[in-house]
Parts: structure tokens; sequence; C-alpha cells
């Protein structure tokens, strides 16, 4: 009955790339390129310390330091800032699919911040399996190997999903102990893979590799600006569908827990969200009733 | 269009009659209109400003399709009151602009006892006025709103467009107009994903983010009661379907 | 023949306010201008509060020039804890002080518009010119401030947030756009003014009064002793039923009726010479909004201000020292008065504002002048009422 199909999973796309950068991360070597050629005049998204992760407003190219954990923690309250102090209007955001809801609603109805319509230039999405606090992290590592270790890197691989040490030892997390530690507001999110942002971009094992899903116009012609200038540094592969196949049953498994979590709620009628309790409750019945018509434009 | 009554007019010419009424409040709601800058001049272009103190002449509240109100309702002034019967009578909808108009905002804290009027004590929002109450349909949060915000309202109103305007209806019943609201219907309900658009909403500087633990954290003495994070948050209401813009 | 004529609702002036005339033969021999709206009670409201929320409350009385209450309110905090405040924060005040000046004059001039540009087309691209100098304050009050209206940055201690050196560059460049056009609105305004006053038939010295000036700075505020104010009563002035209604108090200083605004500011500051009428003082208006234009440039071009702005000090006092906070507010000399007790909890408040000493000024020149204009007249001094009932 659960059709999960790849569509819902990925949204639409353009297509996939694994992009491959010889000098650095390249999400963050294409944003500093991108802020040179001054394409984008500032960037927000997060930075790390050890396993503290803050968002961060870049507004320098040689600033850019992005975090290499889960890339969340409340990038939308420099939103203000970048936009209404800094008067910046080509604005990058690297965030999971959470925060661009807020970006979005911002834009829309532009409560909150002025001016947010027009003033972000590209939303780079996170793909996201749900994140935890640091105490939460600690507790997961605890539950998985028993000893306390410093987290510095999520990524996903062929084999799952994985944490690396800042020793480089990996530890393989599986979905259900990682759902039972993340935060409950991850627990009923449907959109892992940020559907609507221009990119989205999932860590891989070598953290100098990473698959950008290109989904829209601003987001391809980003990468083509770039492939044309660094032809060197780049390497592009083309990958299909079966390539990322490992990527996909990942979600399937992640949003097929969120589910199960949902439709507790939805039954036990314990809180949704306000003002449109039906949200959830349209989602549950068209889960129910029929395959085809098109779940992620109905429900969202 | 449902805004227009009785007096569905289809001549070519035909605009849309605002008015811009204040109650008890600061005028910042007025002025935050101006504060669209160029754009207020399109606009003003499109519909006619039928009643106005602050910009037009007119003296007399004409029948008016929409009227704005921004302010609270001071009970024991008579101008008030006989203002809120000729709303009532006079205006097809009525929309509460701000804080003040649509949970209490800062009147709130309003206690009265100041000279000259030490009677003038008690304030409640329009929302909360029987007789005005079927007449609002819109809510609009913010001490003041955006301008931003103002502009697209204005415009899914002249365009009718549902999508955007329902929240705004949802928020003319609803009383939740402070940093509690979001503790209490977002954090406490196990919804809240840590964005921060609420801290970047409120215009007090009410709400800050602790990264700790990822959540907004609240500072009650500076809220104003302008209802903007509660509805700024992305798990109050979605747009929807969502907007992509690229 | 002599009769009594009670307007209520001057147009195209700010809030609902109210006119007693006695005329004879059209001509006011006797005239109160007062308030109606009711008194909101920021001066109870305040009261055990802590000290650190005032600017941020009393921002909300005025929508117009929010900033000058929180300045205001800031100072007289400081003045009453004992709080010194960084130099660059107390300069930046001054800017935004200023940008909110340029942003009410203007304002004032698009209310104003439909007297002084009859024809609509020429109305529109009048106001299309003064948004665009609004833009920039707007931008001004954003980029310092925190917000357009109800700026947020202003605490008691100094400014919350530090000036990025770039941003200021930012705000210099288009201080440097909007400065030929804001002297074109300067000039269009004046033009109008005069085809307005010939269209009106009005002497160039209508709404004269020998009053005394007030204020006590150019662009920013001193402190003065609150003492040589003293607030009238409505009761005390009006019969029934007005006195039972006018919401407003009438401050008198030392004693007299004085006038304060730019006009003051001129006559105090720059030993002009005024003829009294109202048309000098809608120049003199718009004068000020390039003059604080290039105060501002001046200012923000004298140093950086991307430093630490904001001395945290908890404000507390004994609860017997007063602390006065002034600031010339666009329409004039705007006045908080607070005592604070060790608990840093405010416990006592006093607002005076300019539109409030004003009332008695316009009541004067309202003497002489025909019934028929008295609301061009009122107009002019650019009454602000919901400043006046707070």
């Amino acid at each position: 009955m659960l059709k999960l199909d790849r569509q819902f999973l990925f949204g639409k796309l353009k297509g996939i790339y694994e992009v491959t950068c010889i000098k650095e991360n390249p999400l963050q070597f294409i944003l500093k390129e991108m802020m040179k050629e001054e394409f984008i005049d500032g960037v927000i998204g997060t930075t790390q310390e050890g396993v503290k992760v803050k968002p961060q407003l870049f507004i320098a190219p040689e600033e850019i330091r992005l975090s290499r954990l889960y890339f969340h923690s409340g990038q939308n309250t420099f939103l203000k800032k970048a936009i209404q102090k800094y008067r910046l209007n080509k604005i990058a955001i690297v965030a999971p699919s959470c925060i661009f809801d807020g970006l979005n609603k911002t834009q829309y109805y532009g409560i909150g911040c002025n001016w947010a319509k027009t003033a972000v230039a590209l939303k780079v999405g996170i793909l996201c399996l749900g994140i935890t606090s640091e105490e939460g992290l600690e507790c997961e590592l605890l539950d998985i190997t028993g000893e306390s270790k410093e987290i510095v890197r999520n990524y996903l691989s062929p084999e799952g999903y994985f944490f690396e040490t800042n020793s480089g030892e990996k530890i393989k997390v599986n979905m259900e102990t990682h759902h039972h530690y993340i935060n409950s507001g991850c627990k009923y999110c449907l959109n892992l893979s940020a559907r609507g942002s221009d990119i989205t971009y999932i860590p891989l094992q070598n953290d100098r590799s990473g698959i950008f899903i290109l989904r829209s116009e601003r987001g391809w012609r980003t990468l083509g600006i770039l492939q044309k200038k660094f032809p060197e540094a780049f390497k592009f592969r083309l990958l299909g569908f079966k390539d990322i196949s490992y990527v996909e049953d990942l979600l399937r498994q992640k949003l097929i827990l969120n589910i199960d979590y949902i439709l507790e709620r939805v039954e036990m009628g314990l809180p949704v969200p306000k003002w449109n309790s039906n949200r959830f409750r349209k989602f549950y019945r068209l889960w129910n009733s029929v395959n085809d018509v098109n779940i992620e434009e109905e429900a969202f | 269009m449902f805004f227009l009554g009785q007096d569905f007019n289809f001549d070519s010419d035909f605009k849309v009659k605002l008015g811009f009424f204040h109650f008890s409040s600061c005028s910042g709601c007025q002025v935050a209109f101006l504060d669209m800058f160029e754009d207020l001049v399109e606009i003003l272009d499109t519909v006619e400003l039928a009643y106005s103190n602050m910009l037009t002449k007119k003296k007399d509240v004409p029948r008016l399709h929409i009227a704005f109100a921004e302010g609270a309702l001071c009970i024991e002034d008579k101008r008030h009151l006989s203002l809120a019967k000729e709303l009532a009578e006079k205006a097809n909808i009525v929309v509460t602009v701000g804080g003040c108009a649509s949970f209490g905002g800062i009147r709130r804290l309003s206690v009265g006892s100041q000279a000259p009027q030490p009677s003038h004590q008690s304030f409640i929002p329009l929302t909360e006025v029987e007789l005005l109450k079927q007449k609002i349909k819109y809510a609009i949060p913010g001490c003041p709103p955006n301008p931003s915000l103002l502009y697209n309202f204005m415009i899914a109103l002249l365009e009718v467009n549902e999508d955007f305007l329902q929240p705004f209806e949802f928020m003319a019943n609803s009383k939740d107009a402070c940093g509690f609201d979001v503790v209490k219907e977002v954090i406490n309900k196990g919804l809240c994903v840590g964005c921060g658009t609420c801290v970047t909403a409120c215009p007090s500087r009410a709400m800050n983010f602790n990264y700790h633990y990822n959540r907004p954290t609240f500072k009650p003495t500076l809220c104003v009661h302008c209802g903007s994070c509660l509805a700024a948050c992305p798990q109050s209401f979605k747009p929807y379907p969502q907007p992509i813009y690229t | 023949m002599r009769k009594v004529i009670n307007l209520e609702g001057i147009p195209l002036t700010e809030g609902h306010s109210g006119l007693y005339l006695e005329v004879e033969d059209g001509i006011v021999r006797k005239g109160y201008y007062y308030a109606l709206v009711p008194v909101r009670g920021f001066e109870t409201l305040l009261l055990d509060k802590e000290a650190v929320v005032a600017p941020i409350i009393t921002s909300r009385i005025c929508g117009l020039c929010q900033i000058t209450h929180s300045i205001a309110s800031a100072r007289a905090v400081e003045s009453a804890a004992g709080i010194d405040v960084p130099e660059e924060a107390e300069l930046l005040r001054e800017v935004l002080g200023l940008a909110v000046r340029i942003y009410n004059n203007l304002l004032h001039q698009i209310v104003v518009s439909e007297d002084v540009f009859p024809d609509r087309e020429e109305r529109f691209a009048f106001i299309r010119k003064v948004q665009k100098v609004r833009k920039f304050t707007g931008e001004v009050l954003e980029s310092i401030g925190g917000e357009i209206i109800h700026a947020p940055n202003i605490r008691v201690g100094g400014i919350s947030e530090p000036l990025e050196d770039f941003v200021r560059d930012k705000i210099l460049k288009s201080c440097e756009e909007v400065k030929p056009i804001i002297n074109q609105v300067f000039e269009e305004f004046k033009e109008g003014l005069n085809k307005f006053w010939k269209r009106e038939g009005l002497s160039e010295d209508f709404g004269r009064h020998n009053l005394p000036f007030f204020a006590t700075d150019k662009f920013y505020g001193r402190e003065i002793d609150y003492r040589r104010i003293e607030l009238k009563y409505p009761q005390e002035i009006f019969d029934f039923p007005l006195k039972r209604e006018v919401t407003s108090l009438f401050p008198f200083i030392d004693g007299k009726v004085v006038e304060t605004g730019p006009r003051a500011r001129k006559v105090l500051f720059e030993s002009y010479k005024p003829s009294g009428g109202i048309k000098e003082l809608h120049f003199l208006r718009a004068l000020e909004s390039i003059e604080a234009l290039n105060r501002i440039e001046e200012i923000l071009s004298s140093r950086s201000f991307e430093v630490e702005m904001w001395n945290r000090t908890f404000p507390t006092s004994d609860g017997e020292t007063p602390g006065v906070g002034v600031h010339e507010a666009p329409r004039g000399t705007n006045l908080h008065v607070v005592k604070l007790d060790k608990r840093g909890r405010i416990v006592y408040y006093k607002i005076v504002v300019p539109t409030e000493i004003n009332f008695m000024v316009i009541s004067e020149a309202l003497k002489g002048i025909p019934a028929s204009k008295a609301e061009i007249l009122i107009r002019a001094y650019d009454p602000c009422i919901v400043c006046a009932v707070h």
C-alpha cells in the first residue's frame, strides 16, 4: 500500500551528479567561487567547532567554512541580519528542508522579515536523515559503541549511514537507532531530500566529493558556470537512479519510520500543526486511498 | 469578489474602496503601509483610498469595501464606540492590522489612571468586539506588520488569493500573540524543528535562540504581544502548496 | 456676529484631534487645539517594569517618530542610573534620530500633498520622489536600528549591534544617491507651496505669532532641568464638556507658551530671524531634511562604528534621583523623565512631547485668522496626536 516511489523520495529533478573537487569539499568550493564571481553576496549556513554546530552568516569568500555535521542549527535567525541589516540581496542558504520551510514561508507571506522574497539567490538543500542535539549524539554513540566519541562528520555510503569521529573512525548507524535519538520535530519530516531547493547535496565518504541533485535552472546554471571556469578542478560523473539506490533505500527506511510515527499521532489525535490540522489528515487520507495521485503535490 | 458585497459593479474603471481607521494605536501600521515606498504608489493607483484621516481630506466615512483598522478599542471612549458602530455599518469587511487591533498587543499592558483622563483604563483588541466580529475577516500580526507582508496581503486581497489569505482568517479568531504561544503550540507539542524563523520575526528581540538544544528561548519582559513569532513559524501553518522561488 | 465652532477630526493630520473656535465675522477671536484620542497610559504602564524595557515599550508611543522615544527613554534611564554611554553609540543614535527626522518631514509632505498638489498626476509624481528618499531613511533605520518602525537596537547603555564598515559604506553610497533627489523634492515642494499660497490667497506671514522659541540642540538634544516645565490640565483650561474629553496636557516652559520644532532650532542655534508665519515653518522643515542628510553623512564618514557600543551595566538607582532624557524629535523637543529604584524598576515616568508643547502655540496663532483657514494652519505644525496623548 505504501507507494514510496522515487518521485516522492527525491522530488522533481534535472540530473544527479557525483562531483569531485581536487581542492576541497565541492560544496564549500562552489560557494566560495560563486561569491568571488559575485553571483552570491552572502552564505547562511552552519559552522562547526567539534560537535558544536552553529549557524553562521558568511559575507567574504575566504570566511566560508561549512560544518560537516548535519548542516542544521537555526539558520533562519540570521535572515534579518543578512537582509535588513547588511542589505544582501543574493544570499545562498545551505540547510535541510525544515529551514527552507521557514524561509519559504517568510518569502511567501513576508511575515517576520522584510524583502525576503527577492533576497535569496540560491537554496542548497541538504539530504537529512534527522538531526540530534549535542547530548543526543553523545547518547546515540554510547548506545551504538558503548564509548563516548567526538563526531565531526556524517555521510552516506553504499554501506549505509555513517558518523565519522575526529580520529577518522567510521561508525555505521542503523536507521532505527538513529530514529530513536533524533529531535521529535524530525520524526514527522517527509521531505528528507529537500525537495524544492535548487540543489540537494549529499555528503559522501570522501569529503572532497558529494552527490549533487540538480533541481532547478538556477542550480543547473551554478554548476555549469563553475565547471566552465575550473575544468580541471572538478570531476563530474552523471549518475542514474541505480547508482544511488543506497540513498533511496536509506530514505525509504527512514520515511517508513516517520510515516509510522505520523500515523500514530494522527490516530491518537495528538497535536498536529495548528491552524491546519487537516494537513496530516489529508496526507493520511491520500495515503490510504489512491496510489496514482501525485502525493507530493497534493499533501504538501 | 466576496468583499464587494452588493455593490458589485461591472464598470471598467471600477476601483475597490479602501479605508484606514485608527483606534488606540501609534499609527505605525498605517505608516508601515506608506513604507512600501514606491510600490505604494502603484497600489494607490489601482484602488480608491476612500477614507483616511491622515491621507485624505474626507470627513465622513463613505461605504467601503475594505476597512483596515489598527489599534485597540478603549471601552471608556465614546468616540471609539461610535467609530466601531460606523465601521460595522459601512464596511463590507474589516481587516485588523497589527498586534493591537488583532491580539491586544502592547495595549494589553495598559492600566490607565493617567492624567488628564484617568478613566481610560480598559483596552480590548477589535477582534474581541462582538459587533465587529462578523465583519472582521482577516487579522494581520506584527508590531508593525512588515511592509512586505502588507504589500503581499494587499495583492492577495485584490486578487482574492485564498491560499494566501486563509491563515489570516484563522488569526482573526486567535488570541495567541506572544512567545509563550510558540512554546505552547510548537515546542511543547514536539513540532519545533529549530529553524529560528520566530527569532527573526520578533520585532522586539524577545525571542532568542539556544544553539545547544536548538530551540528558541523567550524573554517575556521584552514581548509586545504582536503575534509575529507564531505566525512566522513554519509549523503553525504552511503555505499550500509550498511556493518555490526560482 | 459671534459664534462658537467645535470641529472634530482635522483631515490630513495624524490622529483624532479637535478644534474649539470662537468666531466673529468669520475671524477667529479665540481658539484651542487639542487631542481627542484616548490616553493609553504609557506613564503608568511603565511603572514597576524593569528599566531596560523602557526603550522598547516607549517606542510604541508613536509609529511616526518611534526612535525619538526610544532614544529619549534610554537617555533618561542612563541619566538616572549614571550609566556611561560609548561615544559611538551616542553618535549613531543621533544618526537614527536624524534619519527619522527626514522620514517624518517627508511623511508630512506626503500628508499635505493633497493640499499642495491639486493635480493627481503631479501629486503622485511628487510622492514617488519623496518615497525614494524615505526608502533611504528606511534603509538607515533598518541597518542601524534593526527595524524601520519601532527599532529594537536602541538599548539602555548604547546600541546593541555594531555597525560594520561595509554596511556604513553602503549607507554612505545611497546617501550620495538621494542627495540630488532630496534637493529636487525641496524645490518642488517650495514651488507647490508658493502656488498653494496664491491659490488660497494667503499672506506671506499667515499664521504669524510672536511667541518665544524653545529647543535644546540643533541635531541631537541636551539635558535640561525638567522642573522648568509646568503642565496645565484640560480641567483648568476648558469648560464642560471639553474638560472631560480633551486628552492632552498643555506644557508651559518657564511659565510661558513657547514654540518648539524646526523653526525654534533655526532661531536658537543659527540666529535665524523668524517672520513668524507658517509658510516659513514649512520651508524650514523641508530645509531641515537636507541639513539632516548632510549631518548623517558627516557623522557616518567621521569614524568607524565597528566597535562594541553597548555598556551592559544593569540600571539601578535610589528611587529619588530623576533622570532626564532629551531628544530633538522631528517636531521639537521630546523629553522623558524617569526615576528608578534599587531593583532597577521604574517608580516614576513622565513624558513631554513636542506636539503637546505646540498645542498652545497653534491656539495662539489661530487668533485673527479666518476660521475657514484654520486647518491649513494646524497642518503646518505637523501635529502628532498619538505622541501628544501617550
